[in-house]
């Protein structure tokens, strides 16, 4: 017998059953206000309006929420084969604790993860490796401030770079105005290219550590803390292939036939199936707060739609602005604004109907490109406060909680935020203008 | 650089190791280690080793999660059972690391703080904690091994102090703690 085949391990304490990390904080309880004011306000204002709730219901974007919630678990099986982890820790160990590398190499495994998963997610499955690391290397303050307004800009891009990488993203793919295919190869390089001008930006901005060697020990020693983990790549192999057969599907299958939706659920289904048959346990747990918040949005977007007010914005915009490219600029910087001030998920709700009347109309054969600019409008407006993106205040909470940087929250990131806003929103703007 | 974390989550000897590959940085560790001489360490890991494999116990009882010294025994083809005491005041995610951080070729138990698997008997089972043995007075471990060892002294098998440092040695300022006079009944050096 060799050594490897004897290896068996027992535990005989069972950890914990993983609980939902609701954050205890404030910001959980105002997040749970919202959702509830925002489906009252909803309500009253469709019955004010004399708008029947089974019209609005009737246009409701349940195929959004479906999505949404079949790619968070699908997310939590391809994290429980341990590749996030192991992705992360060659990284660090890649890095040499070298703080400039930790900040490129992380905000690029960023942008990969917020490309497939909801930003909330992606910053949970990835915070985990980096406190350690931070942790390990122990940074300045200035650092760690630096270092999470790139990861939380990052999250955005990353998010907005594939038609299903976050809300805003899959509310245009499924609203018809673009494809899978279009969106993707349009956004994904215009969002690596802001990804890379944020990282680079900040990482010239970073202070050169002259304890080099302390820090390689640091990312050695949490090398020895992951060592021996393994990647279940037998579970991995085929949930990449579903994977990859489902983006196939999203490019190439009619959505008539094959809605979006349904394809994910077949392919989780699927990936369950395959889980099932190598005996491992499936988790099925996913954040209803993000869930939630993300279904008051669309019903108060519903809801407005019905009211027909923002045709009629859309009208108004078209009769003062006669030149389709400054007419597409004027709206993205109506939309990124609303994003920053009233956070992605209602800004992209609300927007939405605007944009697909300008698709209908003026700007009727750039079609794709207005899908771009909307994506890349949102973006921008998430990277503008902390309480714009989707993952701002779970990534302050945690933060906290980690004890990393006491107090990292509206106020320390808003001069990073006004920063990372521009530069996306500049970039976004100079494509348009060479594009359209 | 604070390492008490590190020190009970992958012990004291895997510490050493990595340490003992960076002497540059030992001045940021200096209050919690010892001085280690670079090759010293995988010398030690080596004899204590074939030392345990020596005491032809079938089952070793590790208060502290020693990696290097599980990956030795693992490389030594040793075919007893290593048990693992995790100790209560890791929080979660650390336990989580300790669990999934076990190398291949050895049979491993994690158990409670404070219990013992039914198989591990005086007759066929040793303790075994790391430590650092000073000029002369009482032995130093870190403070989740003691607090452990109070509750393991009653133990009627062999309770082993590994001496981790070249002895005598300076004990350091932070991350250790003294060892009561009954924790152990035998100092096994390299």
């Amino acid at each position: 017998m060799t050594v490897d085949h004897i290896k068996r391990i027992r535990v005989d304490i069972p950890l914990k059953k993983e609980k939902p990390k609701t954050p205890k904080t404030r910001s959980a309880s105002v997040s749970f206000l919202l959702n509830a004011a925002i489906f009252t306000a909803s309500a009253v204002l469709a019955i004010s309006a004399g708008i029947p709730m089974r019209r609005v219901m009737g246009s409701y974007q349940y195929n959004v929420l479906v999505i949404l919630i079949v790619m968070e678990l699908y997310t939590n099986l391809i994290v429980d084969t341990g590749i996030m982890q192991f992705i992360a820790t060659r990284l660090a160990l890649k890095s040499k604790g070298n703080m400039g590398r930790i900040m490129v190499f992380f905000g690029a495994l960023m942008f990969i993860v917020s490309a497939f998963l909801n930003n909330i997610t992606a910053v949970m499955v990835i915070l985990p490796v980096i406190f350690v690391l931070l942790k390990a290397v122990e940074p300045s303050r200035a650092y760690t401030r630096v270092f999470f307004a790139v990861i939380l800009s990052v999250s955005n891009t990353g998010g907005a770079s594939s038609p299903i990488g976050d809300f805003p993203a899959i509310i245009i793919m499924t609203s018809g105005i673009t494809t899978f295919v279009d969106y993707l190869i349009r956004a994904m390089p215009v969002f690596i290219l802001t990804t890379a001008a944020l990282i680079t930006f900040w990482r010239l901005r970073i202070k050169k550590s002259s304890d080099a060697v302390t820090q390689e020990l640091a990312v050695n020693l949490l090398h020895a803390r992951h060592k021996h983990n393994k990647v279940d790549k037998g579970t991995l192999r085929p949930l990449c292939i579903i994977l990859c057969l489902m983006f196939l599907a999203w490019s190439f299958a009619p959505q008539d036939i094959m809605p979006p939706e349904m394809v994910a659920v077949l392919g989780y289904a699927f990936a369950v199936l395959v889980c099932s048959l190598k005996g491992k346990a499936v988790r099925l747990h996913i954040d209803f707060k993000a869930v939630l918040t993300i279904a008051a949005f669309l019903l108060l977007a519903s809801v407005i739609a019905s009211t027909g007010i923002l045709e009629r914005l859309a009208a108004v915009l078209q009769t003062h602005i006669t030149d389709p490219k400054m007419l597409l600029l004027a709206v993205m910087a109506i939309t990124s604004v609303a994003a920053g001030l009233f956070s992605a998920g209602p800004a992209a709700s609300a927007m939405m109907p605007v944009a697909a009347n300008l698709c209908g109309s003026a700007l009727a054969s750039q079609t794709h490109w207005v899908a771009i600019a909307y994506a890349a409008s949102i973006c921008a407006g998430s990277s503008l406060f902390l309480w714009s993106a989707t993952a701002g205040f779970i990534l302050s909470s945690k933060i906290e909680e980690a004890k990393l940087e006491h107090g990292w929250g509206i106020g320390s990131y808003l001069k990073y935020g006004l920063v990372n806003f521009t530069i996306q929103l500049a970039i976004a703007a100079g494509v348009i203008i060479a594009v359209v | 650089m604070n390492i008490a974390p590190v020190l009970s989550e992958i012990g004291v000897l895997s510490v050493c190791l990595a340490v003992s590959r960076y002497p540059g940085a030992y001045y940021a560790v200096s209050s919690y280690l010892p001085a280690i001489m670079p090759d010293e360490v995988l010398a030690r890991i080596k004899a204590f080793t074939d030392n345990i494999v020596k005491e032809n116990k079938s089952v070793i009882f590790f208060i502290s999660p020693e990696i290097a010294l599980l990956e030795s025994l693992a490389r030594a083809n040793w075919e007893g059972e290593a048990v693992i005491a995790v100790p209560m005041d890791l929080d979660e995610e650390s336990r989580a690391r300790v669990y999934a951080n076990i190398p291949d070729g050895i049979r491993t138990r994690f158990v409670h703080e404070g219990s013992y698997p039914a198989s591990f008997r005086p007759d066929n089972g040793v303790i075994i904690c790391p430590g650092i043995v000073p000029n002369g007075g009482r032995h130093y471990i870190i403070p989740a091994c003691c607090r452990m060892m109070s509750l393991y002294r009653v133990f009627q098998g062999e309770r082993i102090l590994l001496s981790c440092f070249l002895a005598p040695c300076p004990v350091p300022q932070n991350g250790w703690t003294y060892a009561e006079f009954d924790f152990f009944n035998r100092i096994m050096e390299a």
